[in-house]
């Protein structure tokens, strides 16, 4: 797939790009061993069973659920934090991770300590729930440790009902918008809401930008993401999947066009964040730091390079625990693997625009298609299409004739 | 030399330190 940037939105790409590359060339890529951010899969089950999920309702190609206990949360957090310095995060995820308050809390408890020990150092705890969950306890855990988490839903009550169903049938949209109202009459405000985006949407004539609007007035949320759905097309709809992604494509061009410069403090905060990819020096690690930078955590304490590889354990085990992580203890089989490179350095990449700066998700590639590369025509339309709308809307304020000669 | 516009990007970027929200999509948006 190849979308036809034009020839300004191009020379507009490459300035950018030379206005920041004066090392770009230097930097030679290697594998970079140096965790700075942990995910810890807290819980590997979960109250929902959306058809889409990466994680197979929350079981990773688990038969049955498992839940990390608060002695290895804690164990985990405080061994990784005490002997990683540079790592500024600790990601809750699952499954749904608000079903494990038992981990949250070992995992809090943990950053508490360190923190206690090291003041100056700084370290941000985050998750993202399905918000079907919501307590007193988990209330006061959110309060107490300023646990920052983004709460997924997919729009209005019609879609996300569709989806995001609890194991009964029944759609949780209604339960989500009684405990984001608990949550407001505590004054917690999550940080931000994300979004699938399916074919199905569009069917009802719901572009992505409706969606956007509908999150950002709704919740009044001050960040939202709404990203297209991964794997819906099987191989024998390729026709189906390219008139997908193409109208993808100029919807998001389309909206990110307006979100550029925009009023609205969520929509603008949407075009920025593609502008601060741009300006982004190219990276010396491989693909997104996965199993170099970040590293998951699976229940029973055991280290894989990344979440979406816990639906292939066998073949991605780095360690036993964070006690025995370490460069040599990460086999040279995923080494090898993990050591591909970047997206302009594969084929399939290497004519696009984005290929210095898409950091591509090569482990959802390899567990959908066993190709660990970046390449997904649905994603990235959507990434072409948000980098057009932006730089077709700065040309429109400053005209070529002014600013490109 | 499209200056204009690099400078009103970095004027955007500077204008607000924003933290990205933590989510669970994929590749330049899984952190």
């Amino acid at each position: 797939m190849f979308y036809n940037f034009t020839s300004d939105e191009k020379r507009l790409l490459k300035k950018i790009r030379e206005s920041i590359s004066s090392t770009e060339n230097s930097s030679e890529l290697s594998f970079h061993y140096n965790p700075t951010f942990i995910v810890l899969n807290i819980s590997e089950g979960c109250n929902l069973r959306c058809p889409y999920c990466f994680a197979v309702q929350g079981l990773y190609g688990s038969k049955r659920p498992s839940w990390m206990t608060e002695e290895v949360a804690y164990n985990t957090v405080y061994a990784a934090l005490t002997k990683y310095h540079n790592i500024r995060g600790i990601k809750l995820f699952g499954g749904e991770p608000f079903m494990n308050i038992c981990a949250m809390r070992g995992a809090c408890r943990a950053v508490k300590d360190v923190s206690r020990n090291i003041p100056n150092r700084s370290i941000t705890i985050t998750s993202v729930t399905n918000m079907t969950i919501l307590n007193s306890s988990l209330i006061n855990l959110i309060k107490e440790y300023d646990i920052h988490f983004t709460v997924s839903i997919d729009g209005p009550k019609l879609i996300h009902d569709q989806y995001r169903k609890f194991a009964n049938g029944k759609g949780s949209f209604d339960r989500i918008k009684y405990n984001l109202d608990k949550l407001s009459e505590h004054k917690i405000q999550p940080s931000g809401f994300e979004s699938v985006y399916t074919p199905f949407e569009l069917e009802l004539g719901l572009h992505y930008e409706d969606i956007v609007d509908y999150i950002i007035q709704e919740f009044n949320a001050p960040w939202v993401y709404v990203s297209p759905v991964y794997g819906w097309f099987s191989s024998t709809e390729k026709e189906k999947e390219l008139q997908f992604a193409n109208q993808l494509y100029s919807d998001v061009k389309h909206a990110y066009y307006k979100y550029t410069l925009s009023k609205s403090l969520p929509k603008k905060r949407l075009a920025n964040d593609v502008i601060r990819k741009l300006f982004t020096k190219s990276s010396n690690v491989y693909w997104c730091g996965i199993g170099q930078n970040s590293f998951t955590v699976s229940t029973d304490g055991t280290v894989y390079p990344c979440y979406v590889f816990l639906n292939d354990r066998n073949n991605w085990k780095c360690a036993d625990s964070i006690d025995s992580l370490s460069q040599d203890s990460i086999p040279k089989s995923i080494k090898d693997k993990l050591s591909t490179g970047q997206a302009k350095l594969h084929s399939e990449c290497s004519d696009c625009v984005l290929s210095n700066i898409c950091r591509g998700c090569p482990a959802h590639s390899y567990i959908s298609t066993g190709n660990y590369s970046a390449y997904d025509q649905v994603t990235c339309a959507y990434r072409l299409g948000q980098v057009a709308g932006v730089l077709s809307k700065y040309l429109d304020i400053f005209p070529p004739k002014q600013s490109l000669i | 030399m499209p200056d204009e516009i690099l400078h009103s990007m970095q004027e955007e970027l500077l204008e607000e330190e924003v933290e990205e929200a933590v989510i669970c999509g994929i590749g330049d948006h899984c952190g």
